[in-house]
């Protein structure tokens, strides 16, 4: 690496993003109004990104990735987020909470059962944490997993979560569950894989959400769910570290979703401002207008090398929690952002359903809130800089 | 046309050309000469001579040779090719190729198809640039190989080969032998995109960078001074009389053109 890199994506990264976007623009954009006011998964859409190679872009090809890398991973994210942010919620949460844990804490039996088929883009994995009465505070579960039977082999689940995206679509094979695993009420985590179809595994009916309806989030309920030992997910009573690690990833692919969503978003309003005349001329004219477009245009830019920044130090196998969780605080206060100011530039028209200014805007909200709250990165930094404990 | 086929696996050349993307091109206000913004891109052509050299491989078996003469930047091109399933690349060093006539040019891909010993060579109908067509009617006639142009539809049995083209008022099946030259246009096939697996593919696969195997006749082209041709229109402009007058004029002039 240069001392000072020029921050330009490689040719083979603009190659992916480039047969990204044109898969986007040509097999997403024009049926995501539908899915979206359907509430439709788009499973066919989904498994064609998959067989497209989209899943595996940053895993190693000897687990049936493409060994692309994070920086490309988050450039495939964000030219979907571009388009439709349900998808590339989607692919997001499939990589970094599905198959990421798993290639950190797996056993090679492990990866070879459940990673390889998601990376090639088969299958689909979930991760099930936050809970009804709690999300980033994952030490307070109440989900638990107990020893089963007389011979003391096997765990079997119990308890409820929220929140959960992936856990019930047709390519749905496995959902990693935090558990607390500590004997006589302790609170030691674990991190079960658990493969749908299990009796007591139980997806509810999808929520009805402001936005990204055409993802699939659940609250998914353990009814006695008995797993096998080999289910186990790193090293029992260590899941508070498989979950938190897992997250620094999934931030990175939150910062790349909303530098997407708001790159969309600036490109609908700069396009509008150009042929919405008023007062005799289109109102990108007027300073008002094209001084919002300039701001935006900047702030993507920042966010966007933030999001780079912190998926080419997870590339490089370097620490990057403050960096990621940097780049999902801004990226994502400046999506809400840019989907308001494009709402605003296009007036009226902007709060009718017939565009996907409004989509945009309902997408944009949660993307402060999930993978931690934009109150929690700031905690996170804040801790980073020896702030707080 | 597809399906039902046999006989043995193929060696098929495809030519490749790298063009501006006419989409990014602006003319410059000033100076009245374009400005090539943009990607370079695969003329449009090329790509249904890729596909079909890549359909027509998943079939028979055998080898997809991609060829391209230019500057160093059409390595880009062929990396595109190789992305989207060409097994090899040659690419010819031609750093000043728009100073070539097509002749020239064509000489230079002939010496290296020749080598090749194809028994298909895919070529694009024209260019999105200079759209001058010649490239391949002037390959099949240096390598003495038939040429079948505006293909809509190729099927390989044996050494027969039957093609489907395109004429002016409907379409034509003629049949020739391998090997042979054909010109893809629209309506060939629909070019897939490259799966991200086959991008990371194309760094690994060989591609092979060659001088001309003997100097360029050079210097035959002149660039003359950009211009917008002029549009003269002609006609009469029925105004100031009622619609009825005016369709009953306009009938009147029709019939006397012989039109209706």
């Amino acid at each position: 690496m240069t001392s000072c890199p020029s921050f330009e994506l490689s040719d083979e990264q603009l190659a992916l993003r480039d047969t990204i976007r044109e898969f986007a623009e040509g097999e997403i954009a024009p049926h995501a109004a539908e899915w979206d006011q359907t509430h439709t998964f788009p499973t066919e859409t989904i498994r064609q990104l998959g067989e497209l190679g989209a899943m595996g872009v940053g895993f190693p090809e000897a687990y049936g990735g493409l060994g692309a890398g994070a920086v490309a991973q988050a450039v495939v994210i964000e030219e979907l987020a571009r388009i439709d942010s349900s998808v590339a919620v989607t692919v997001g949460a499939n990589v970094s909470l599905g198959g990421e844990p798993i290639l950190l804490f797996g056993t090679e039996e492990q990866k070879q059962r459940w990673l390889v088929p998601l990376a090639r883009g088969e299958t689909l994995g979930a991760f099930a944490s936050t809970e009804p009465g709690g999300g980033s505070d994952v030490r307070a579960a109440t989900t638990v997993a107990r020893r089963d039977g007389e011979d003391e082999t096997g765990w079997v689940l119990d308890g409820t979560k929220a929140f959960t995206t992936n856990a019930g679509t047709d390519l749905s094979a496995f959902c990693i569950a935090t558990a607390r695993t500590g004997s006589n009420g302790g609170t030691a985590l674990s991190t079960f894989i658990v493969p749908t179809g299990t009796p007591g595994y139980e997806p509810q009916k999808p929520y009805r959400k402001l936005g990204w309806h055409a993802s699939d989030t659940r609250e998914l309920v353990f009814a006695g769910c008995r797993v096998p030992d080999d289910a186990l997910l790193g090293p029992l009573g260590k899941g508070a570290r498989v979950f938190l690690t897992g997250l620094d990833g999934g931030r990175v692919g939150v910062a790349a979703m909303s530098v997407g969503l708001a790159q969309g978003a600036l490109e609908q309003a700069t396009a509008y401002a150009q042929v919405r005349v008023a007062f005799g001329a289109p109102i990108a004219r007027q300073q008002a207008i094209h001084f919002k477009l300039a701001d935006l245009k900047t702030q993507i830019a920042a966010a966007r090398l933030l999001t780079y920044r912190s998926a080419a130090l997870k590339e490089a196998g370097k620490p990057f929690t403050e960096e990621a969780a940097a780049a999902k605080l801004f990226a994502s206060e400046l999506a809400v952002r840019a989907a308001e100011e494009n709402l605003q530039i296009h007036g009226g028209f902007g709060y009718i359903e017939e565009s996907p200014v409004p989509r945009f805007y309902r997408d944009a909200k949660v993307l402060t809130i999930g993978e931690g709250t934009s109150e929690v990165l700031r905690y996170v930094i804040a801790r980073q800089m020896g702030l707080t404990e | 046309m597809a399906g039902g086929q046999t006989g043995r696996p193929l060696t098929i050349v495809v030519l490749v050309k790298q063009v501006p993307d006419m989409n990014a091109v602006k003319i410059d206000r000033a100076t009245g000469k374009p400005v090539l913004g943009g990607q370079s891109i695969v003329s449009s052509y090329d790509a249904y001579a890729i596909e079909e050299a890549l359909r027509l491989k998943e079939r028979h078996g055998g080898e997809v040779v991609a060829v391209a003469a230019g500057p160093p930047t059409v390595k880009d091109a062929l990396t595109r090719a190789l992305a989207l399933g060409a097994d090899r690349a040659i690419q010819i060093d031609v750093p000043g190729i728009n100073d070539l006539d097509t002749l020239a040019v064509a000489g230079l891909l002939a010496d290296q198809v020749r080598a090749l010993a194809p028994d298909l060579v895919l070529v694009g109908q024209t260019s999105d640039d200079y759209e001058t067509g010649q490239i391949g009617p002037q390959l099949a006639e240096l390598l003495d190989l038939p040429l079948v142009s505006s293909v809509m539809g190729v099927a390989v049995e044996g050494e027969r080969l039957t093609l489907r083209r395109d004429v002016e008022d409907g379409q034509q099946t003629v049949e020739t032998n391998l090997p042979a030259l054909l010109l893809a246009i629209t309506g060939l096939n629909d070019p897939r995109l490259p799966s991200l697996k086959g991008i990371m593919a194309a760094k690994r696969k060989p591609l092979e960078r060659v001088a001309p195997q003997s100097a360029p006749a050079g210097g035959r082209t002149v660039w003359g001074e950009p211009y917008v041709p002029e549009r003269g229109v002609t006609g009469t402009i029925l105004q100031d009389v009622s619609a009825a007058e005016a369709a009953k004029q306009l009938v009147a002039w029709l019939r006397e053109q012989k039109l209706i």
